[in-house]
Parts: structure tokens; C-alpha cells; sequence
């Protein structure tokens, strides 16, 4: 999506200033520690510890003002600073994958106590957390790589189907003149 | 247990919130880290200006890393189990619970609820109840840890 207009050097520099900003929050607020993680999810323990909920309280706080201002711009035509458009989610269907991969993804969680984000600012300070880090890469490649396997395959059934189709119909013609 | 730490929760909160408004109403771009991630696995993804952004971010973050280590090691407190196999598999299950569910903590936790999407809603009310689940088991069935 590469545009003349802007030099991605400075979407790089914003991004890696928006990752440091956000790595910085995530260790202040408790989201990088896997104690307090656990101690957030232990919800039947009488010294549960309900810190992490306001993690969210005050993420949503301030980014909801902003996430509305974006869908407006959006549909008034406007782009973002630095970019020709803005890149927002179209999925709307609630289904099966959305499903399934938020299951596993919580059980992940609630087994190690690292989210992505947590996971990679603890890379390169707990050894544990490299284990994760790996394994979480090797889970998103391997599961892009079948999804991208299933797509071609449905593709190419769709395309036999309508070429069978189109020769089907050839002969008719050819049979009926 | 930990003692509860409600303001640097939402201070941090507040910080995390920041860093996505800015990444969004500059750059256009969803602060989403499985999203921000997997998307250099894609073809499309690896094309050069938009591998730049996504690296650039994630590095963002290993050097935030460093920079809470040093001024604030307490903010890596603990682990939820020392078994290297238990973390591998915990790992996977984020790998590609993320990538089917299209989203973690921050993709749909943050920026999904803050946009009201009904998918991201659902989505963390599931992984946030999954979560609690395996804690529940882990610390209190099993009685290990």
C-alpha cells in the first residue's frame, strides 16, 4: 500500500515511538508481569486482584474519543496525517474462528500469563518469555499458512467447478447446432 | 497475591490508550499486536513499507523493554509456571488463538471495545472467561504452582 505522497520512513518512526509509548504503559500498568496477570484472572480467589481491569477502564478511556473521531474522518472522506486512508476492520460476522481462536487464545494467556504485546516486551528480559515469544510466532505462522492453504484450495475447487461448467455448456451448444 | 495497584493501572491504561489513538489518527493503523505481528507473515505484509511500519513498532516495544527493566524490573514480577514445555504450549495457543480469532488483548480488549465492534466485544468477553477458566484450574484443580 506503498503511496508517493509519504515517506514510510516517518510511519516507521511514528510506529516505533507509538511501540515504545505502548510497551512503557503495558509495564506500568501490571499487564507485563505474569503475577499480576494471574492474580487478574484468579477470579475465585478471596485476594483477587482486580488491578488489570482498569488497565482496560483507562486504554478504552482514552481511545474511545479518538476511535470515533477516526470513523468519522473515515466516512467524511478524510485520511489520517500520514497515510492516504485509514485501515480499519471490516469483519462484521461474529463466526466460528472469531469463536474458537478467542477460547484458545484466553487458555494461552491464563497458561503463561503473556499476551503478544507483554510477551515481546519481556523478550529480551525474561528468559521464559523468548519460549513464549518463539512458540507464538511458530502458532501464527503455522495457522496462516494452513488458512492460506484452505483459500487456495477452496479457490481452485471454485475454478474447476466453473470451468466443468463452461466446457458442459460448450457441448450442449455444440450437441443442440 | 499481589496488592491491588489501581492509578499505575490506569495510568498505564491511559498510556496504552495514547500510544493507539496516535498510531491511529496519524498513521491510520490499528494498534492491534497479534494484528501488527502476524501481518509480516502475509505476502502482502512483507512488501517493504509495510514490513517498516510493523517492525519498526515491534521494535518499539523490545526497547521499551529494555527501558522498564532498567528504571522498573518490578514490572516483569513472577511467572505462571517455570516448565518450558507449559510456556511453548501457552505460547501456541496465543499464536493461533490470535490469528484465527484475529486479535488479542489490545486489537480487540482496546481498540475493538473502543470502536464498539461486536466481534472485539465478544472476543474478550470469551478469551477473558477461558483465561479465568484455565487460572481457575491451574492454581485451584491441580493444585500445582
Amino acid at each position: 500500500m506503498s503511496d508517493e505522497r509519504f515517506d514510510p520512513r516517518i510511519n516507521a518512526l511514528i510506529s516505533f515511538g507509538c511501540g515504545l509509548l505502548f510497551a512503557v504503559g503495558l509495564g506500568l500498568a501490571g499487564m507485563t508481569s505474569p503475577a499480576k496477570v494471574l492474580a487478574f484472572l484468579d477470579v475465585t480467589s478471596p485476594a483477587w486482584d482486580p488491578s488489570l481491569a482498569f488497565v482496560m477502564a483507562g486504554a478504552i478511556g482514552v481511545h474511545f474519543v479518538f476511535a470515533l473521531r477516526a470513523r468519522i474522518a473515515a466516512i467524511a472522506g478524510r485520511a489520517p496525517v500520514v497515510a492516504a486512508r485509514f485501515f480499519l476492520p471490516e469483519q462484521k460476522r461474529i463466526d466460528r474462528a472469531l469463536v474458537v481462536g478467542a477460547a484458545l487464545f484466553g487458555a494461552g494467556w491464563g497458561l503463561g500469563g503473556y499476551c503478544p504485546g507483554p510477551g515481546l516486551v519481556a523478550f529480551v528480559v525474561t528468559p521464559l518469555s523468548v519460549i513464549f515469544v518463539g512458540a507464538m510466532l511458530t502458532g501464527m505462522w503455522g495457522t496462516r499458512v494452513v488458512q492460506e492453504r484452505l483459500e487456495t484450495r477452496a479457490a481452485n475447487r471454485a475454478f474447476a467447478l466453473e470451468n466443468e461448467r463452461a466446457i458442459e455448456r460448450a457441448l450442449k451448444q455444440e450437441r443442440e447446432a | 497475591m499481589t496488592p491491588p495497584t489501581i492509578a499505575p493501572a490506569l495510568a498505564g491504561g491511559a498510556l496504552i490508550g495514547l500510544s493507539a489513538s496516535l498510531l491511529l489518527m496519524l498513521t491510520g493503523r490499528i494498534a492491534g499486536i497479534s494484528g501488527i505481528v502476524g501481518g509480516l507473515m502475509t505476502s502482502a505484509g512483507r512488501g517493504k513499507d509495510e514490513a517498516s511500519w510493523r517492525l519498526a513498532f515491534v521494535i518499539g516495544l523490545l526497547a521499551g523493554g529494555v527501558a522498564l527493566f532498567v528504571y522498573r524490573p518490578q514490572s516483569f514480577d513472577g511467572a505462571a509456571t517455570v516448565n518450558p514445555l507449559l510456556v511453548a504450549l501457552a505460547g501456541v495457543l496465543v499464536g493461533v488463538g490470535t490469528t484465527l480469532g484475529n486479535g488479542c488483548t489490545s486489537g480487540h480488549g482496546v481498540c475493538g471495545i473502543s470502536r464498539l465492534s461486536k466481534r472485539s466485544i465478544v472476543a474478550t468477553c470469551i478469551f477473558m472467561a477461558t483465561g479465568m477458566l484455565v487460572t481457575f484450574v491451574v492454581r485451584h484443580v491441580g493444585g500445582a504452582r
